[in-house]
């Protein structure tokens, strides 16, 4: 056990160097981009001089490396600082953006793993079959497709076509107050799209794994022990095969609660990655070093938690 | 319960979801817009603070909660209907000036007085130059003295007498905030709460904000004790559409409106189940910023040199490519639509900045600037050429420009056009350490058409460092004398010096659900909205409805 932390206390070392590297790089990366936020915020007709009240006011016309120093000194203070351009305050709006990518990715997560589960394992035991290969070309086939081509394909013929469902958003602003129904016909398309490029990856991953696990010698051993096939995969294969799917999962962590920059764009879904985006475009650096540092931590925490679930579900990972 | 119970029960509610979710919105009398409609395309609201920002989305939004001092009707005169104030005097021709306020409400019952103008134009002063139009119009530096006259009297008094036309049109669109929600509110706490809807909610104006879901949309419902004429609608929503595709929602029913790109305008006019409306205007052009101080393209400060790149470019053959027929052509600092301030040469189009390469290549000569092996222009070894900074992503700009290179070329002016994003264009311009030779900015009027803030040595948008002491006297002029003579001899000195290269600006048309009228009515072509002109048939109105 004692292993199992000190493995885990280097793991979160490391990820602090890591994250620390990160925010550093951004804020470099961002600073030197060229243009100001001001603009954006006072718009073009501003006087010179409201631009330069503007400018100090933000502190923008700091050195660069005070600007940096300042950044630091609000984090340990636990202040995120102030968007630019929304004028309210970093974690109060990430934490507003990331309930609705946690809705959409949580959905469409759940969604993503049933389906792989049955199409990932059907492609395993039929693996060098014709149901494997016609299963195997499929997930290529979507693997393939961007999700900004399928998310835009399924715009154009789903809401344009059809009008079955909304073009983008998350609310029908027509209404008064939002039910349940107008906000799940929103998210229909966006988690489709999710769907669509996460299921390739995830069954392949587990077709994969349950055919390798079908060829093990404790299969064999099974079967000559009169198991039949279907106890065999249930309780011995399918258990095993989990594992790699399992990291796969704890590393899509950031995803879930970054949003998909690109599936969220696409749809204008107000999560984060369509505010990571936003904020890029606009310039409102406190925002966007915001949303990278909350990427960054679930990045190391999705990490630890695959390393732990793996762990469970085989001890033996503990030594490894 | 038997075990179909739950099975039952979960299909039943998934039904009426389904059902819920199909069947048809009951919104009767909610109008949905997206942000920018009729001027650029959407973006967020970012603030409703008049005095902090002039963003046009912003705007448009402000002025349906706070009424300004002066509202200017789309022929540029005082419209008293839609002003807070009901009469603007000048008993001195320009030095003094009295305004009656109307007795109306605030949305919370206090009544809008004198004082409250007054308060506003003490944070003017107390904002110095974080007022986002510090200088502008001569507000405030111009003042003197107000004072409240009564109840609902004011007088201000300036420290030197004004040419009242211009300042009528430039100075006063001032909206003015209530006191009793403001009082108390340092300067920071006004800036840190610029998104804060519990400040915004107390309106004299059409409209009570309702909600604001920053970055997403925000809620406007009828003000019932609104003091002019009331809306007919009942709700309108701002929808930013950050992102997100105004076409693609309009024709998905989730907007209403929607501006139609110029180049799918035939496409849009054979759309079934819409109507088009062609808007007023515009009251804007593009302006072609040639940097003067340029160490790269000293050129530029040659007046020969910028009229035979006005005379080079076929205005016409702009028009029609990339704007589809839908603007005119321009060559003066007032645009055509604003008919009203053109100078008799304006008015004909000022025949002598007619595209014509032989006059181009002539003036080019004279200059210097002889043609070389590769078509293009030298002189003393230096190649006449210079580079052109476009809006990311502006297409019907960029096909403009790759108009204009063509045009350029051929009389040997080598032109190199690259894209840039709004702020990188914004802070190149205002000079952010970078030199650059020209760069292009889409400009509307928004009140009386004087060169003053683009053209003076002064001026507070002449991004491209021109210097004309001549062209600083008539801009002054225009300023302080009464009359249209000051600014005929400004508009007609400015289209013969070029300082900048004026092209045509496409005028908007929108795309509309049938249902929706008044769009016209509520688009100034100033840049404001007057959503209170609106009015709603069929399905979107689901019942007859009337103003009041």
């Amino acid at each position: 056990m004692t292993r199992i932390f000190w493995g885990i206390g280097r793991k979160l070392g490391s990820a602090a160097l890591s994250l620390a590297i990160l925010i550093t790089l951004t804020f470099v990366l961002v600073h030197v981009a060229p243009g100001s936020p001001v603009y954006q915020i006072l718009g073009p007709k501003a006087s010179p001089a409201s631009i330069r009240e503007l400018n100090h006011a933000l502190g923008l016309d700091l050195p660069f490396w005070q600007q940096y120093f300042r950044w630091w000194f609000d984090l340990a203070h636990a202040r995120l600082g102030y968007s630019y351009s929304v004028q309210r305050p970093v974690g109060s709006l990430i934490l507003s953006y990331e309930l609705n990518t946690l809705a959409l990715q949580i959905i469409s997560l759940v969604a993503s793993l049933l389906i792989a589960f049955a199409l990932g394992l059907a492609h395993g035991v039929h693996y060098d079959r014709t149901l494997g290969r016609v299963i195997g070309g499929l997930e290529l086939a979507l693997y393939a497709l961007p999700s900004f081509f399928s998310g835009t394909l399924l715009i154009l013929f789903f809401s344009m076509r059809l009008g079955w469902f909304p073009a983008g958003g998350l609310e029908n602003l027509r209404l008064a107050h939002q039910t349940i129904a107008s906000n799940a016909l929103h998210m229909a398309l966006p988690c489709v799209t999710i769907v669509l490029l996460t299921v390739p990856a995830l069954s392949r991953y587990f077709a994969q794994s349950v055919h390798e696990e079908l060829g093990r010698d404790y299969v064999r051993s099974a079967a000559a022990r009169g198991a039949s096939p279907s106890r065999i995969l249930v309780h011995h294969v399918i258990r095993n095969a989990m594992r790699p799917l399992v990291t796969v999962l704890g590393l899509s962590l950031p995803s879930i609660f970054a949003g998909g920059v690109v599936v969220e764009t696409v749809f204008a879904y107000p999560g984060l990655g369509w505010l990571l985006w936003r904020s890029a475009l606009a310039q409102d650096y406190p925002v966007l070093i915001g949303i990278v540092l909350v990427i960054g931590i679930l990045t190391v925490l999705g990490n630890l938690l695959a390393d732990i679930a793996n762990t469970l579900l085989d001890p033996r990972a503990a030594y490894a | 319960m038997t075990l179909a119970g739950p099975y039952t029960t979960g299909a039943v509610l998934a039904a009426a979801m389904l059902c819920a979710a199909a069947a048809p919105v009951q919104s009767c009398g909610t109008v949905v817009l997206p942000s920018g409609l009729g001027q650029a395309d959407p973006q967020a609201v970012s603030s409703l603070n008049p005095l902090l920002t002039s963003l046009v989305y912003n705007m448009q939004v402000m002025q349906q909660i706070y009424r300004p001092l002066v509202w200017l009707d789309r022929h540029v005169n005082f419209d008293p209907d839609l002003s807070l104030a009901s009469a603007v005097t000048t008993p001195d021709g320009g030095r003094t000036w009295h305004f009656t306020i109307k007795p109306w409400l605030w949305s919370d019952g206090v009544p809008v007085t004198a004082a409250d103008v007054l308060f506003t134009f003490a944070t003017i002063r107390r904002l110095g130059p974080a007022y986002v139009s510090s200088g502008i119009g001569g507000i405030p530096d111009f003042i003197t003295d107000v004072r409240v006259d009564g109840r609902h009297g004011v007088t201000l008094t300036l420290d030197r007498r004004v040419n009242p036309d211009w300042f009528l049109r430039t100075s006063l669109n001032i909206m003015v905030m209530p006191e009793h929600v403001y009082r108390g509110l340092t300067l920071e706490q006004m800036r840190m709460r610029q998104t804060d809807t519990d400040l915004f909610r107390v309106s004299d104006g059409p409209f009570v904000l309702e909600e604001f879901a920053v970055g997403r949309h925000l809620t406007l419902v009828a003000n019932p004790l609104y003091g002019g004429t009331r809306p007919a609608i009942r709700r309108l929503v701002v929808d930013f559409l950050q992102g997100g595709n105004a076409l693609q929602a309009l024709r998905a029913g989730e907007i209403d409106a929607a501006d139609v790109p110029f180049r799918l305008w035939d496409l849009a006019r054979a759309l079934p189940g819409f109507v088009t409306n062609r808007l007023d205007g515009p009251f804007g052009y593009m302006m072609l910023y040639l940097n003067m101080r340029s160490e790269t393209a000293p050129f530029l400060r040659d007046v020969r040199v910028r009229q035979a790149v006005a005379l080079a470019i076929d205005q016409d053959a702009i028009v029609a490519l990339a704007w589809h027929g839908q603007a005119g052509v321009v060559h003066g600092p007032v645009p055509p639509a604003m008919t009203a301030f053109l100078s008799d040469d304006a008015r004909h189009g000022y025949t002598s900045l007619r595209h014509d390469p032989v006059r181009a290549r002539a003036l080019l000569d004279d200059a210097g600037w002889h043609v070389g092996g590769d078509g293009i222009r030298t002189r003393n070894g230096h190649v006449l050429g210079f580079s052109i900074g476009v809006s990311a992503g502006a297409v019907d700009r960029l096909i403009e420009f790759q108009v204009a290179q063509r045009d350029l070329a051929a009389v040997g002016i080598a032109v190199e056009l690259h894209e840039i994003e709004f702020n990188d264009l914004s802070a190149t311009l205002e000079g952010n350490g970078h030199d650059w030779e020209g760069n292009v900015l889409g400009w509307t009027i928004s009140g009386f058409p004087d060169t003053g803030q683009n053209f003076s040595s002064d001026g507070s948008s002449n991004y491209g460092h021109y210097e004309d002491a001549r062209m600083d006297a008539l801009n002054r002029a225009v300023q302080s004398d009464p009359g249209r003579q000051a600014l005929d001899a400004a508009q007609d000195y400015t289209a013969a010096q070029q300082p900048v290269i004026f092209l045509p600006d496409g005028a908007i048309s929108l795309l509309a659900r049938p249902g929706l009228h008044g769009l016209r009515e509520m688009e100034n072509p100033l840049g404001a909205w007057s959503p209170e002109f609106l009015s709603l048939s069929g399905d979107l109105a689901c019942a007859p409805m009337r103003p009041g």
